[in-house]
């Protein structure tokens, strides 16, 4: 029971940690971490909250609730990070337009065609 | 009751939290990548302790290692377009952009208290939650004998819930076709096997671990019926080997064009589906299986499943990280880095693919 309770709060914290990771930094791939790690946060309240089976293994509902997270939360990882990387393409940095703040003419992938031109 | 069990959790909490501490603190994205990969195999210390050995089994393969490689990689192409160019153009790639993502340290004290708040409730009504006794594992119980399969998790994932599964592998299959849309495959590991002999720790490895990884994916797509194991850790570790084989050059990776990927890709998904109208005209239920064919339609549909996951994953690795502009021959094609094949002239207009618009 103690190590549930220990895992228990572990994942609050991680969740929450991923969610201020989520919301305060500015570069796409923090963001793609945070909420990461705030799934994994969620994953481990959803596995530690329920009572355990006799045997001490976990009840096998939430774990395949789980198992498919784990899967559906890589794939839509792999496509954010396109995503943001097409993002960095396109505007030259890997931030979005309205938290970039940008005072530097960053080149992009049309700014440098038209450098090679010239 | 000894103390070591004790310590042990208290040290795999501590590295838990102060990893994801560090790593969404820290300013170099290289150093967040690595502290993620840390990150899902204590994380999968943390399953273990939990007894949920399926759930270390798919962690450590997919949420260290395949996420893993995925943001390394990523982050090898951001750093590449950082090289050649002065501090200040490649500022914000791979390091944080202060101007940007500056805080005051006050206000940074500010939001972890209240985050902080927060997740101390959060975590105050999680542990004084009402002790109860289990339901759900009393009903799996109660109709594992009808499943076909004795291992509950199998049976929960690919007989009780199997809508849940076959709409997973819908998104599996939406991700590939998204990530195949915004750009063409890359090129990039397109190496010559010739050039391995520089590398004679990623040959020799790759030689050791490929034809292991997919003895244990066929080992676990097998015993998943009834025992720890399933086609998403067999397919985690096959799509492991695949990125192996593809990063030391051993594989050609496949690009979206290839009908081959496409067909692997939607396998399970069309398995699935034909399954499950069987079921629906032979019992009247969608998914419903027929009684008696329970364990061959299971086992048909998680061997279907590992395929498809093992090929989604690889492509998902192969295709994620392009950036055309890095390489010459996408660039001919896909100059300006647009999905849509659109040429930009030099003032900015579209010169070609703008009718389309």
């Amino acid at each position: 029971m103690s190590t549930d309770l220990i895992y228990l709060v572990t994942g609050a914290g991680v969740s929450m940690l991923g969610f201020r990771g989520f919301v305060t930094r500015a570069h796409l791939f923090w963001k793609i971490l945070g909420i990461n790690l705030m799934g994994s946060g969620i994953f481990l309240i959803l596995i530690a909250a329920p009572p355990r089976l006799p045997g001490g293994e976990a009840d096998p509902v939430p774990q395949a609730m789980v198992l498919t997270g784990i899967v559906v939360a890589l794939s839509a990882t792999a496509l954010a990070l396109g995503v943001a990387l097409r993002v960095a393409v396109r505007t030259g940095r890997p931030y979005l337009e309205e938290e970039a703040g940008d005072p530097v003419d960053h080149p992009t992938a049309a700014s440098e065609i038209r450098r090679e031109m010239e | 009751m000894s103390a070591l069990p004790w310590i042990l959790d208290g040290v795999v909490a501590l590295l838990l939290i102060g990893l994801a501490y560090r790593l969404l603190d820290t300013r170099d994205l290289f150093e967040a990548t690595v502290l993620y990969i840390a990150f899902g195999l204590t994380l999968s210390l943390a399953w273990v302790r939990l007894g949920a050995a399926d759930l270390a089994l798919a962690e450590a393969a997919l949420g260290a290692g395949v996420t893993g490689a995925l943001f390394l990689n990523a982050y090898q192409r951001l750093a590449r377009r950082g090289e050649g160019r002065t501090d200040e153009e490649s500022s914000g790639l791979t390091v944080v952009d202060d101007r940007v993502d500056e805080v005051s340290p006050a206000a940074a004290l500010a939001s972890y208290g209240v985050w902080g708040l927060i997740a101390g409730g959060l975590a105050w009504v999680l542990v004084t939650l009402p002790a109860r006794d289990p339901i759900l594992p009393v009903l799996v119980d109660a109709a594992l004998e009808d499943a076909g399969v004795s291992n509950p998790i199998t049976a929960v994932l690919l007989n009780f819930r199997a809508y849940d599964t076959l709409l997973e592998i819908v998104v599996l299959v939406a991700a590939m076709v998204g990530v195949w849309s915004l750009d063409r495959g890359s090129r990039e590991f397109a190496r010559n096997p010739a050039d391995l002999g520089d590398e004679p720790i990623l040959g020799a490895l790759s030689r050791l671990v490929v034809p292991l990884a997919g003895l244990t994916a066929v080992y676990l797509t097998w015993t998943g019926a009834y025992a720890t194991g399933g086609a998403f850790q067999a397919g985690a570790l096959a799509a492991g080997a695949g990125v192996l084989l593809v990063a030391a050059g051993f594989m050609r990776p496949v690009t979206s064009a290839a009908p081959f990927t496409r067909a692997l890709g939607v396998l399970a998904l069309v398995v699935f589906t034909v399954v499950g109208l069987v079921s629906l005209f032979w019992t009247g239920l969608f998914l419903d299986y027929p009684p008696g064919a329970e364990y061959g339609l299971i086992l048909l549909v998680e061997g279907a499943l590992t395929v498809s996951i093992a090929v989604i994953l690889v492509e998902l690795f192969v295709d994620v990280p392009a950036i055309p502009e890095d390489d010459p021959g996408l660039r001919v094609l896909d100059p300006t880095g647009d999905p849509l094949g659109r040429v930009i002239s030099p003032d900015g207009a579209f010169i070609r693919g703008a009718e389309e618009e």
